[in-house]
């Protein structure tokens, strides 16, 4: 740095690494997810490889001399071509380690890949932040300054790819934070070069979206690759092979143009159960030839679909009908929010493996469908996996909780063993898995639908192994215990050879047994973080706790609003800026004011009790924003006082230290809740064990700060 | 000393608990070698499976209990349906009627695109079976008005001690017993059931050792065998192709296929060009598409075969024509049967017998 003030310059790196590595951790994930043919429990291995080799990088600068001499700039330009490189790694890499395409990817050898495609660029940035801090001239909290300059960054790094996202491909969206950047480089360094590169990057970005079509459409060879759009939510592909329209969401295939044979029984199965089926209403199935069905019938006068994604619905709007209306929002949303009122709701999902897709499977959601039913003969149509010719304990379970949540929507409830089990609810008792009556009510036969698919479907065998295997005690799916969510998880993890059966058994019957589990890995964990950075334990293991907490709290609250607001990918943005404003916020008091550490802890105690009562309370959005507001500065706070009382040799050791432990806390914290206790215990008893992190923060820091405060 | 003891003792109850256990579940296997040191192999298909003491065979379902093999699934079928005889899919064998299908759990291959892997991918303390003796099965099927039952679903062969004994009876009671197999058994054990079977599916799931390896953890020879071996022993079959993209619908293949099965067996047997759809762990593969199971089903005419049908896929080459006259015989839509003009197997036109069951 030739000029200027150079703890200004220090400051416009650090928010430029707070920015990069918001911006390619998002990108790269979005990648990785579709080259991996993932669902959003893949999160589970990608989030805390992230976490780790950040908390990594940063221990090294620690622990290794040579390090500390090294030209930041020149470790910068590393870590965005390292990132790049892993774009472009990414689909080749993916196609070498599964060499049968269109294979689930089993779980180790993801986790190599992803090891392979991200730790590099990790590590880089995570050695950057203690190295810049290091070099603060400022002898007052250079940690705490580094911190919240990397916070801004963050905040930029969201708005930058809320408008970024839908606009450009992921590898333009790269190939302009590389510019960025430079140009940067070039306003710190003044180094006409970086100037120049930058410009050129600029220029690239034009080309960029050919190139990035032909990278994807080596994913699908030998299918034609026809269009790839990015959206807020994910990317969706269309592909055509041998005169066939395959669709892709985020690299999973999900629908395909010929699915007649589908559509045409589930769809015939529906409406025979209703004599008048007029207004109808779609959730899921758009592209899987169910309108086309479903308008077929010349009964049916309106068909509304909704759906989330516009580059979805573009798709369905080749579908030329005066009768179809299509409407672009989150279809839970939809139904909290419209006045309308059907004759039938069908809702024909993909299973919840995700808290995201749970919410379409909840009693509340499913009393909500019901409200818009028009009367007594309306009906409400649900389908599920139902294991072709045999289920398994796990989708047995999965259909029996259904069972269970639907039961009390409506006065009767039946089950069609088709396809997919389709669960019909109605007040009427019209609706039946009668093969004689369906048969006598179906006039038109066809090859898809007729008298021996009907015999198939509902013989005795069918109906009887259907009402005998079911579980009539099994727990209902609510908003709050996503049991369906679980068994989906369960029936997942059995594809996948994944020996969790044992664990999830003793969660599920030995709650205390979660609690022992979560104390153990904190203590673990701490032990690991002492042993390695050689800290001050009850402030090693407080800072991993503050950081992991605040995750936990993040996950919980982003779920809560999922439920009742839509898919969160769309305000995932604004909650990170809002909450990094409020870390940024809580640092700054944090490390100006000399605040008692039970402050923090008390706020942050109210707000895990609010939730506990409140959480299935029709909470606004206002409420939201504003606890995930407060967690963060409480977390903020928290980390400040905590960093004041960890030692080290130099503001650099220091902030290597510290980062290390922020980064390693949200990765065990995210693993438990994410995968066991979330799934098991459901949001609001996740929210009571978050309670024992604090009860663990008050009895530290009382240890900790006591003796201090009593001084 | 006390150790010797404590393994003394655990021997004993072992030996307890497996007496104790019902011999109605427990039926000794019926193909197998003893070897010393209380090893077996099993031989009843070409895994020959080599087994210590304790250990099971990749099936799953035939365990090494103290140097004798016994299977494990014997009377307890999971899986129990009536179906149209057309979905096994069986085009020539008494077309229009309901066939019970009963499957018990596991496979002795791993096909990552498996239909069924909830069945065949189970192992036996992971379910809650029926329990139904072959006498049960046969009450079963007459209860039902079905006078066909169909081994089907997983690979039967897993469960052969019980699917002989209810093939005997069946035979015993007038009744027509169908296989659906991967073809994956020994020649022994299939001569021994051939005589009680009326017809039999064989899934030649692709034409190569490079996909049975890669796609089935098996290999194709075996299956080769079995097709010849059916045929040299009278045994009517149909044959079934899913056609996987990318993985077995090269047309090349598909000719060597069509070319093997005219050579060495005739044209005389129907091929079934199955869809294929996403499953199990194969579940970003997309559907097959209608061109590619045409175009296969074109190659098999070209090649000569005289019924080469589309399955899994309603509406697309169902139906059965003479191939001497070229008229329409069997109008299929889905599994109904709209007409069906065969007299005592013949085409009512020119005399030209079709191969299968008709009575």
């Amino acid at each position: 740095m030739k000029t200027g003030n150079p703890d200004r310059l220090i400051n416009i790196r650090l928010i430029m690494l707070g920015f990069v590595s918001l911006v390619s951790q998002t990108v790269l994930l979005r990648e990785l997810m579709v080259h991996i043919n993932g669902n959003e429990i893949i999160y589970a291995v990608f989030l805390p490889v992230w976490m780790l080799a950040i908390a990594c990088g940063s221990l090294l600068v620690k622990n290794w001399q040579a390090l500390r001499n090294i030209s930041v700039s020149f470790l910068q330009i590393i870590a965005l071509l390292v990132i790049l490189t892993a774009w472009l790694l990414i689909s080749p890499v993916s196609a070498w380690l599964t060499p049968v395409s269109g294979m689930m990817i089993r779980i180790p050898l993801l986790l190599c890949m992803t090891i392979l495609i991200l730790a590099p660029g990790c590590l880089l940035l995570g050695m950057m932040f203690p190295l810049l801090t290091g070099r603060f001239s400022a002898k007052l909290r250079p940690v705490h300054t580094a911190y919240i300059m990397e916070c801004l960054g963050i905040i930029g790094g969201g708005i930058f790819l809320y408008v970024t996202l839908s606009l450009l491909s992921n590898f333009q969206v790269l190939l302009l934070l590389a510019a960025l950047n430079l140009i940067v480089l070039f306003i710190t360094d003044h180094r006409p070069g970086w100037l120049a590169a930058g410009i050129i990057l600029l220029i690239m970005l034009f080309p960029a979206d050919r190139f990035t079509e032909n990278h994807y459409s080596i994913k699908y060879q030998p299918q034609t690759l026809l269009s790839t759009r990015d959206s807020h939510y994910g990317r969706f592909d269309i592909c055509l092979d041998n005169g066939q329209y395959n669709y892709y969401w985020n690299g999973q295939l999900f629908a395909n143009s010929d699915n007649q044979a589908y559509a045409g029984e589930i769809v015939r199965f529906v409406l025979l159960q209703h004599p008048q089926p007029s207004r109808i209403l779609l959730l899921g199935g758009s592209l899987n030839g169910l309108p086309e069905a479903i308008l077929e019938d010349d009964r049916v006068q309106r068909l509304q679909i909704v759906e989330l994604d516009q580059n979805i619905l573009a798709a369905v709007e080749r579908i030329e009908s005066d009768r179809l209306q299509m409407d672009l929002q989150d279809p839970r949303f939809f139904l909290n929010t419209t006045d309308e009122v059907f004759d039938l709701i069908l809702i024909d999902l993909p299973d919840p493996l995700s808290l995201n897709m749970n919410r379409f499977y909840t009693r509340e959601f499913l009393q909500t469908a019901r409200e818009r039913l028009c009367n007594e003969s309306s009906l409400l149509a649900l389908t599920l996996n139902n294991g072709t010719n045999f289920m398994t304990e796990e989708i047995r379970n999965l259909n029996s909780t259904m069972l269970q949540t639907m039961s009390p929507i409506a006065g009767n409830l039946i089950i069609i063993p088709s396809q997919k089990n389709i669960f019909l609810s109605s007040n009427s008792d019209y609706i039946t898995n009668n093969p004689f009556l369906l048969h006598a009510r179906n006039i038109t036969e066809n090859q898809w639908f007729n008298f021996r698919v009907i015999f198939e479907r509902c013989n005795d065998f069918r109906l009887e192994e259907i009402t005998s295997q079911l579980d009539q005690t099994a727990p209902a799916n609510t908003d709050l215990s996503p049991a369906a969510y679980f068994y989906t998880l369960k029936s997942w993890a059995r594809v996948q050879d994944l020996p969790i059966k044992p664990i999830t058994n003793l969660l599920q019957n030995r709650p205390m047994a979660g609690a022992i589990i979560l104390i153990v890995c904190i203590l673990l964990a701490g032990t690991l973080g002492r042993l390695l950075t050689a800290g001050s334990f009850p402030v090693v293991i407080s800072i991993m706790a503050v950081s992991s907490l605040n995750f936990v709290l993040q996950l919980l609250l982003i779920n809560l609003f999922q439920i009742r607001f839509g898919n969160i990918y769309l305000f995932i943005f604004l909650f990170t800026t809002i909450f990094m404003c409020g870390l940024a916020t809580g640092f700054s008091i944090g490390g100006r004011f000399r605040l008692p550490i039970a402050l923090p802890l008390a706020v942050n105690t109210l707000i895990v009790l609010t939730m506990i009562f409140l959480a299935d309370k029709n909470l606004p959005r206002l409420a939201f924003y504003g606890l995930n507001f407060l967690t963060a500065v409480c977390e903020g706070i928290l980390l400040s006082t905590l960093l004041k009382s960890l030692s080290a040799d130099s503001s650099r050791s220091r902030a290597s230290v510290f980062y290390f432990l922020d980064s390693l806390g949200p990765v065990w914290g995210g693993l438990i809740f994410g995968i066991l206790i979330l799934p098991v215990y459901g949001i609001r008893l996740s929210f009571i064990f978050s309670l024992l992190i604090i009860l663990l923060l008050w009895v530290l820091n009382i240890r900790l700060f006591g003796k201090s405060h009593s001084k | 000393m006390r150790l010797k003891i404590i393994i003394l003792v655990f021997f004993i109850i072992s030996f307890l608990l497996i007496l104790a256990r019902d011999p109605l579940l427990l039926r000794e296997a019926e193909y197998y070698e003893k070897l010393s040191g209380n090893y077996v192999r099993c031989t009843l298909c070409p895994n020959y499976c080599l087994l210590a003491d304790k250990q099971k065979g990749i099936c799953g379902v035939r365990q090494n209990i103290g140097g004798k093999l016994f299977s494990l699934v014997y009377n307890q079928p999971v899986s129990l349906n009536v179906d149209p005889v057309e979905k096994k899919p069986l085009y020539h064998v008494r077309p229009g009627s309901n066939i019970l299908s009963l499957a018990t759990v596991g496979c002795n291959l791993r096909c990552n695109f498996c239909q069924n892997w909830t069945i065949s991918q189970t192992r036996p303390e992971q379910v809650t079976p029926y329990f139904l003796t072959p006498g049960d099965i046969i009450e079963t099927a007459r209860e039902n008005q079905c006078e066909m039952i169909a081994f089907t679903y997983t690979e039967p062969t897993v469960f052969y001690e019980y699917m002989l004994d209810i093939a005997k009876l069946a035979r015993e009671n007038g009744m027509n017993t169908v296989l659906v197999t991967c073809g994956y058994i020994n020649e022994a054990p299939l001569l021994e059931l051939i005589p009680y079977l009326d017809a039999c599916n064989i899934d030649l799931k692709g034409f190569s050792d490079e996909f049975y390896n890669t796609y089935t953890t098996g290999s194709l020879q075996p299956v080769l065998n079995t097709i010849k071996t059916c045929h040299e022993n009278n045994l009517y079959f149909e044959l079934t192709n899913l056609v996987i993209p990318q993985a077995n619908d090269d047309p090349e293949l598909i000719r060597e296929m069509c070319r093997w099965i005219k050579t060495t067996i005739g044209t005389e047997y129907p091929l079934h060009f199955s869809r294929f759809f996403p499953h199990y762990q194969l579940t970003n593969r997309p559907p097959t598409p209608r061109n590619s199971l045409l175009l296969a089903e074109a190659i098999a005419r070209e090649e000569g075969l005289k019924y080469v049908y589309i399955g899994n896929m309603p509406g697309l080459a169902e139906n059965t024509c003479c191939p001497q006259c070229g008229n329409l015989l069997i109008e299929r839509s889905g599994y109904r049967i709209i007409i069906n003009r065969l007299e005592q197997g013949k085409c009512p036109d020119c005399g030209y017998s079709i191969k299968g069951i008709f009575e």
